[in-house]
């Protein structure tokens, strides 16, 4: 099974509970960001009378893993766009490649690493849903197999169309993405971006941009940003283990 | 700060909204009742309605996940907290709402064993069955 999360806008009623159960999931700090950050994973906004959730969209064929040049980022098969803290070299190429201006960086801390929604990957390998679908009292977030959740859109669609504006924000959108939504105002109006291709984006990015000769690269810079990447590493994972021990 | 203002518009919104919003919360998937475990001397099971609280609010940030965790609500709650203005005692102040110096009496929170026989029951399995992880109705 390829696992989605459809979010239905028009059962959705800004309770916010989405928002608490993935703060405590993923150990963030209570206070709510009004926009995503490296501690607020998803939030919920409300535009022209309609509630909206922020989060990864966990695309088919993610910008955010074709740009990062360590592989850091990698699609699940189970449907989830992981990060590897360990791995992160810091460059922010994802937060950049993004189209949905998603993974946010700890701008905060002395050794930081990009911070995103993970779609509780640890959770579906063991067979629950992600932390928000199990806590939406409205059914306005649930979790499910992509195929079975495009069938269930489709069914909202036909059974009421006058609710709902024609389309599974998703279903093609960048090649397709894990998260679905569907909507009774138009998703430009929801502040959801239109004017992306049914293509996926990653094409045009790192895999091409590698080709490029690192002439560019000379000398010193080169060596300076050798050691400032290792030396990154090295004091990321130290925080990683540190934190691993903090918390037993 | 913002929590304090927050609540406290929660609290005057759900005096408000008490009556009429019960009946918006019946559609709403929300956890069994939570039986909290009896400490010695206590007089009674506290019982916590999901139910009966919702409607106090608009946001379930009101209270999760800064008063009380939503995925592993194991915590018990102890009037030394509640004093501190934490948990139960968030609200529950004699000033936003009832608090421990209620004229009504213990009685008002400590239901006990006659209202717990029809609640999921006590100790641990009822925390664990009040949680939100509910099984997906869908
Ligand atoms: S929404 Fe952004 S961060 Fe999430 S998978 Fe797509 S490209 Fe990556
Ligand atoms: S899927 Fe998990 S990480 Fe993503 S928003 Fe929901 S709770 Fe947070
Ligand atoms: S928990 Fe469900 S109803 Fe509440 S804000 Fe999140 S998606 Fe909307």
């Amino acid at each position: 099974m390829k696992g989605a999360i459809l979010f239905d806008s028009t059962k959705c009623i800004g309770c916010e509970a989405c928002v608490a159960a993935c703060k405590e999931k993923h150990d963030l700090p209570a206070a709510i960001d009004p926009k995503l950050t490296a501690y607020t994973w998803t939030v919920v906004e409300q535009r022209n009378k309609a509630f909206v959730r922020r989060l990864c969209m966990h695309c088919e064929s993610p910008t955010c893993v074709s740009v990062c040049p360590v592989e850091a980022f990698r699609k699940e098969p189970s449907g989830p766009v992981v990060y590897d803290a360990s791995r992160c070299i810091g460059c922010r190429y994802c937060i950049m490649a993004c189209p949905f201006d998603v993974p946010k960086y700890q701008w905060d801390r002395t050794t930081p690493i990009v911070q995103k929604c993970n779609m509780c990957a640890d959770r579906i390998a063991v067979g629950k849903e992600p932390a928000c679908a199990a806590v939406c009292p409205t059914g306005a977030t649930i979790f499910g197999d992509r195929d079975q959740l495009i069938g269930e859109a489709r069914v909202r669609l036909k059974a009421a169309p006058t609710t709902y504006v024609p389309h599974i924000y998703g279903l093609e959108e960048v090649g397709g993405t894990s998260v679905l939504m569907l909507s009774s105002v138009p998703f430009p109006s929801l502040g959801i971006r239109p004017d992306l291709p049914v293509t996926p984006l990653p094409t045009l990015t790192w895999k091409a941009l590698s080709k490029v000769p690192d002439v560019v690269v000379v000398g010193g810079a080169l060596l300076y940003g050798i050691w400032w990447i290792t030396n990154r590493r090295i004091r990321v994972q130290e925080a990683l283990a540190q934190e691993a021990a903090k918390k037993g | 700060m913002r929590q304090g203002w927050r609540t406290g518009a929660a609290w005057l919104a759900g005096a408000i909204l008490a009556l009429g919003g019960q009946a918006a919360a019946q559609q709403l998937r929300l956890p069994p009742d939570l039986a909290y475990a009896k400490a010695e001397g206590s007089p009674g099971n506290v019982i916590f309605s999901h139910q009966f609280h919702v409607p106090v609010s608009e946001k379930c940030t009101a209270c999760h996940v800064t008063l009380f965790r939503m995925l592993t609500p194991t915590r018990t709650v102890t009037h030394v907290e509640m004093e501190a203005g934490r948990s139960c005692g968030a609200c529950h102040n004699d000033r936003m709402a009832f608090g421990p110096t209620d004229a009504a009496g213990c009685g008002r929170c400590h239901v006990g064993e006659g209202r717990s026989s029809r609640e999921p029951g006590t100790g641990a399995n009822a925390r664990v069955a009040a949680s939100h992880e509910t099984p997906a109705p869908h």
